[in-house]
């Protein structure tokens, strides 16, 4: 063992080193009494490759390690164990002088027999020894010392070497594009910025988020723990659930609000009410009945006091039954603050479809991982559709690609409980509702008309686009700026 | 009660505007109940029809002969079929009324009283009222709904519609 000391802040630090052939021990010693994982978490196993690979990364130094030291033998290698608990410090023979008056440099390095390695910026010099091994670290930190003692110069330190531990990272991160784009498909940050928002809420079990559609799946795992309410205006059953394949309303539910861990929607954290309007015609068709829809609405906003109103349905030419009960939910929900309105554009790359023309509502049409609107020519390679437009267009969030919540078992559009290709603007328009839902977790007091601003006005501008659009609207949602406005209104 | 027979009755409105009706002369709806009391079960068990809610079906119109639809018309059976914008629209018998202004109530209320042998009302609430003609007629409810909107401009007069729509997914061709 080797006992070395230098100046740090005017005080002189005791180094103790160890011979790299008790690398593994000096990190975490295993003496009496230090049995178990290593402190701070570091376990035995972890400390001795950690050891060994600042050893290795020494011995076969690349540039500029290679130019700075002597051949360093592996034998020579010196490590201090106990400084920091996820680095591994390791003296070398040179030296750091700062702020050294050229005179001063030049009596250090006659006397020692010093090497100007390198000068850095603002005064700095790296000084070498004339060896190696531990001959040439008792050398570095005898300069060091006697350089700082002198005071004619800011400060003199032996130069360690730090190999410090890599962050781990979790596994690749499982996040779906449409809530965190890292950019491996599409463009980075082409999403709703769920992370950030998430770092203020994820949402409130007070908020209920209502999804009128083909029934949705109550029973789901990673949904049945949010549902407050559920009706049937199709069939009149006891519950909202969906018939045979009808698995559109449970895809849309999991984009607002699934709890499952790895299938991660925006809102986990709010609730669900779940309004069967519709079922599938046994063909490519939908079949609703507008007295049981307005009636749906109505019980929405009122009987079951959603805040929000999830539409991902439409179609067909207005009717003043729905129509009037909308404009109900929006001026006499939420006791009288308003319910918030989200409805999809329709999918036909078209003019937007009732009830998306309903003025003073959200009306949602689709972006893709590259945060173009989705056309029929758009880069994520889905050629058969595109998002609606108009002037009753409000804003894009993400349609394509989407993971979520599937009918569990056989039925739906998967054989498991979950899909990752949901789409179309039915899939885009629950992320702006979770998004509202979220919104109004932070700010329950805001009326409908001030969380469709503050949703609208903090969009992410699609490229080239400076001001709303019909084909774009406001640009892509983005959470966490509506969510910091909230905050702040 | 007027029923649209002629094309130039086939309309609606929706948010004061009049919506045309394009009669769907290659769809025929039809109700099972009433189908049944007429004694035509038989006829419609035969039909690959489509059912669709509150106890009717749709089915293509070559698939039942002028006698069946004759027969099925006169049991009152038969139901109106529109097409409007990408959707197709079946007419139920019943029509929904609102109106927020006091007199413009009133007015309504006496319009109903007098014509209570021609139609059922019920008022779920003040200002609302769910109309049906006696009649059971399809045809008869889309002409008073009209006529309501026309003659006693009631501020919303809502013919009943089941819509058959694209389903809003979006799977690959």
């Amino acid at each position: 063992m080797t006992n070395l000391t230098y100046y740090f802040a005017g005080k002189l630090v005791p180094f103790q080193v160890a011979p790299v052939q008790a690398a593994a021990e000096a990190v975490h010693p295993t003496g009496a009494g230090r049995r178990g994982a290593a402190p701070h978490g570091l376990t035995k196993s972890a400390a001795a490759k950690q050891a060994s690979h600042a050893v290795a990364a020494l011995s076969e130094p690349a540039e500029p390690l290679a130019t700075r030291f002597h051949a360093i033998n592996r034998q020579d290698v010196q490590i201090a164990p106990k400084f920091a608990p996820e680095v591994v410090v390791i003296p070398t023979e040179t030296i750091i002088l700062d702020g050294a008056p050229k005179a001063e440099i030049k009596r250090v390095r006659d006397k020692y027999g010093l090497e100007l390695v390198a000068e850095g910026s603002h005064g700095k010099c790296l000084l070498r020894a004339p060896e190696g091994g531990v001959e040439g670290l008792k050398i570095a930190f005898e300069a060091a010392r006697e350089t700082y003692k002198r005071g004619e110069c800011d400060a003199a330190t032996p130069n360690f070497l730090r190999v410090q531990r890599r962050i781990k990272r979790s596994s690749p991160s499982a996040k779906p594009w449409n809530l965190h784009n890292t950019g491996s498909k599409g463009v980075y940050g082409a999403d709703v910025h769920a992370e950030a928002a998430w770092t203020i809420t994820k949402g409130s079990k007070d908020i209920r988020v209502a999804v009128l559609d083909e029934g949705v799946d109550t029973n789901h795992v990673a949904l049945k723990p949010a549902v407050v309410a559920e009706k049937d205006f199709v069939d009149g059953h006891t519950h909202a659930r969906p018939d045979n394949d009808d698995a559109h309303g449970t895809a849309c539910a999991g984009i607002v609000l699934s709890r499952d861990t790895k299938v991660l929607s925006l809102g986990p954290g709010l609730s669900l009410v779940a309004v069967r309007i519709a079922k599938g015609d046994g063909g490519d068709g939908w079949i609703i009945d507008d007295f049981n829809t307005a009636d749906a609405i109505d019980w929405a906003w009122d009987d079951a006091q959603a805040d929000v109103l999830s539409n991902s349905w439409g179609g067909g030419p207005p009717v003043d039954g729905i129509t009037l009960a909308f404009e109900r939910a929006r001026t006499q929900g939420r006791q009288g603050k308003g319910a918030v309105l989200v409805i999809a554009a329709g999918n036909d790359q078209g003019p937007i479809t009732y009830p998306g023309t309903l003025p003073k509502v959200l009306t949602i049409g689709a972006s893709n991982e590259w945060d173009e609107r989705k056309t029929t020519t758009s880069q994520d390679g889905e050629d058969w559709w595109g998002s609606n437009f108009g002037e009753a267009l409000s804003l894009l969030a993400p349609g394509v690609h989407i993971p979520t919540t599937d009918i569990s078992g056989q039925r739906g559009y998967s054989t498991k409980n979950f899909t990752d290709t949901f789409n179309g603007t039915s899939s885009a328009t629950p992320h702006v509702a979770a998004a509202a839902g979220l919104v109004l977790s932070v700010a329950p007091k805001l009326k409908e008309d001030v969380v469709r601003n503050l949703l609208t006005t903090t969009c992410d501008r699609l490229s080239g686009s400076k001001a709303w659009n019909k084909f774009e609207g406001h640009g892509r949602l983005n959470t966490y700026a509506a969510l910091r406005a909230a905050m702040r209104a | 009660m007027a029923s649209p027979k002629k094309p130039d009755d086939c309309y609606y409105y929706a948010g004061g505007e009049r919506i045309t009706l394009t009669p769907a002369q290659d769809l025929l709806a039809f109700d099972q109940a009433a189908a049944s009391k007429g004694a035509l079960d038989k006829v419609v068990a035969g039909l690959s029809a489509r059912p669709l809610t509150s106890g009717v079906s749709l089915v293509e119109q070559d698939q039942i002969s002028a006698k069946d639809r004759q027969a099925l018309s006169q049991a009152g059976a038969l139901r109106p079929v529109f097409r409007a914008a990408d959707a197709i629209l079946v007419v139920l018998p019943e029509i929904r009324v609102e109106d927020s202004r006091p007199g413009q109530v009133e007015q309504l209320q006496d319009w109903f009283s007098k014509h209570c042998d021609d139609v059922e009302v019920e008022s779920p609430r003040a200002g609302r009222f769910t109309v049906r003609p006696k009649s059971g007629s399809g045809e008869d409810a889309l002409a008073l709904s009209n006529a309501l909107v026309e003659e006693l401009g009631a501020q919303v007069s809502q013919v009943r519609f089941v819509r058959v729509v694209p389903r809003p997914g979006t799977a690959k061709p």
